[in-house]
């Protein structure tokens, strides 16, 4: 074989090998399907954080006991965190359907400091139909606490040029033990439901 | 004389392109269009610059195969969205990126003029449809893939590929109806060092 042969295939192996590593065995081309298998083989804990919801009731994550949700919203947001609404409510009546003992289960965490005062953290939960028994809509207390959950959750927040932000549109499921267990899509409102009575 | 000696105009033209990337990072990452199709582009003209042309017969590199499969390999890694992201969010992946952008500028520099013109057209060719190809995903993934950029960036990075594509199959296309160049002016411009020991 010549060593131009040798040399080819070495460097494609390598290139295969390494493209095999940074896509967890060509299972996750992009950062939010990494993110999904990491912390579904790996739940991470949640760090501790101060969140003052719409009332100005101060609260502390992880909530252990029992599992959670959490989205991340702005509520003036006039799509996506609507649907986020939207599914949370979804999940909130399943809950109730389901007979499960109201637990504050639900949390609606607003990215948007500048904007959403108490005032607009509870016009977001009344319209949406929010349950402060099971679903609470909140802000960390400050920005360092933001930055931290938006880190350990993986969520990544960018201005959309018009005033605006486009993030994830998912769930994040912290377990009962406070661990950060598992990412679902806003449409899963079965398995999240489920999940939550677990 | 030195060989960088010898390509000084291209060690230096380089160097300025490599700073460039690298200086004003900030503002060609700001959008996906500009990261991609600029920023990219200019890292691999830096180390082709500095690399070169082929000097001289060589075991590790005959047709250009090896290089060719270095810079494919490399290009290969830096155009997952994941990685992508990875760059931006991590200095290290950034400078994983600067470098091996132009090591593979490098490597297509002194590969490219060894590889046999047929091959070289239906390297063209293949590249060109990949290009193609990715710009139409780039523009039909309803989805996000780069969690730090808009959709609507996908989009516009998706036309410019496609537009990009076609133009240079256009070109490719009427340079080889116009018959390109042979072989052997290939050829010609791999460098000939003078033997050890000449003047």
């Amino acid at each position: 074989m010549s060593r131009t042969a040798v040399a080819t295939a070495a460097v494609l192996l390598a290139g295969a090998g390494a493209i095999f590593v940074a896509t967890d065995g060509f299972a996750a081309f992009t950062s939010e399907t990494a993110r999904r298998l990491a912390v579904q083989r790996a739940p991470v804990p949640v760090p501790a954080v101060t969140l003052r919801d719409g009332r100005g009731e101060r609260f502390q994550l992880p909530i252990g006991g029992r599992p959670m949700l959490v989205e991340f919203v702005y509520t003036s947001c006039p799509t996506l965190c609507v649907a986020l609404g939207q599914s949370f409510a979804a999940i909130q009546d399943a809950l109730e359907e389901a007979g499960a003992a109201p637990a504050l289960q639900l949390l609606s965490v607003s990215f948007d400091p500048a904007r959403d005062d108490a005032a607009a953290l509870s016009a977001y939960a009344a319209a949406h139909g929010a349950d402060p028994r099971r679903w609470r809509v909140a802000l960390p207390e400050d920005e360092a606490a933001l930055r931290t959950l938006l880190r350990a959750m993986g969520v990544v927040v960018i201005p959309d040029g018009e005033g605006g932000y486009v993030h994830n549109a998912a769930l994040y499921l912290i377990d009962a033990r406070g661990r950060f267990a598992a990412i679902l899509d806003p449409d899963e409102i079965d398995r999240a439901s489920a999940e939550l009575r677990r | 004389m030195s060989r960088t000696v010898d390509n000084w105009p291209g060690v230096l033209t380089g160097s300025v392109a490599f700073l460039a990337a690298w200086l004003v990072r900030e503002t060609l990452e700001a959008r996906l269009v500009t990261h991609l199709l600029v920023q990219f582009p200019l890292l691999l003209a830096a180390g082709a610059l500095v690399a070169g042309p082929p000097c001289g017969p060589t075991r590790w590199n005959r047709g250009g195969a090896t290089g060719l499969a270095l810079a494919a390999a490399i290009s290969a890694f830096w155009m997952l969205p994941r990685s992508i992201d990875a760059s931006l969010a991590d200095l290290r992946f950034e400078a994983a990126k600067l470098a091996s952008l132009s090591i593979a500028g490098a490597a297509l520099a002194r590969s490219l003029p060894r590889v046999p013109w047929l091959a070289r057209q239906l390297l063209a060719a293949q590249t060109l449809a990949m290009a193609a190809a990715m710009g139409w995903l780039y523009t039909a993934l309803p989805e996000r893939l780069c969690l730090r950029y808009l959709r609507s960036e996908q989009d516009e990075l998706g036309t410019a590929l496609l537009l990009l594509a076609v133009s240079a199959f256009l070109l490719w296309l009427g340079r080889l109806c116009a018959g390109g160049p042979a072989d052997g002016a290939a050829r010609r411009r791999i460098v000939q060092l003078p033997a050890r020991g000449a003047a």
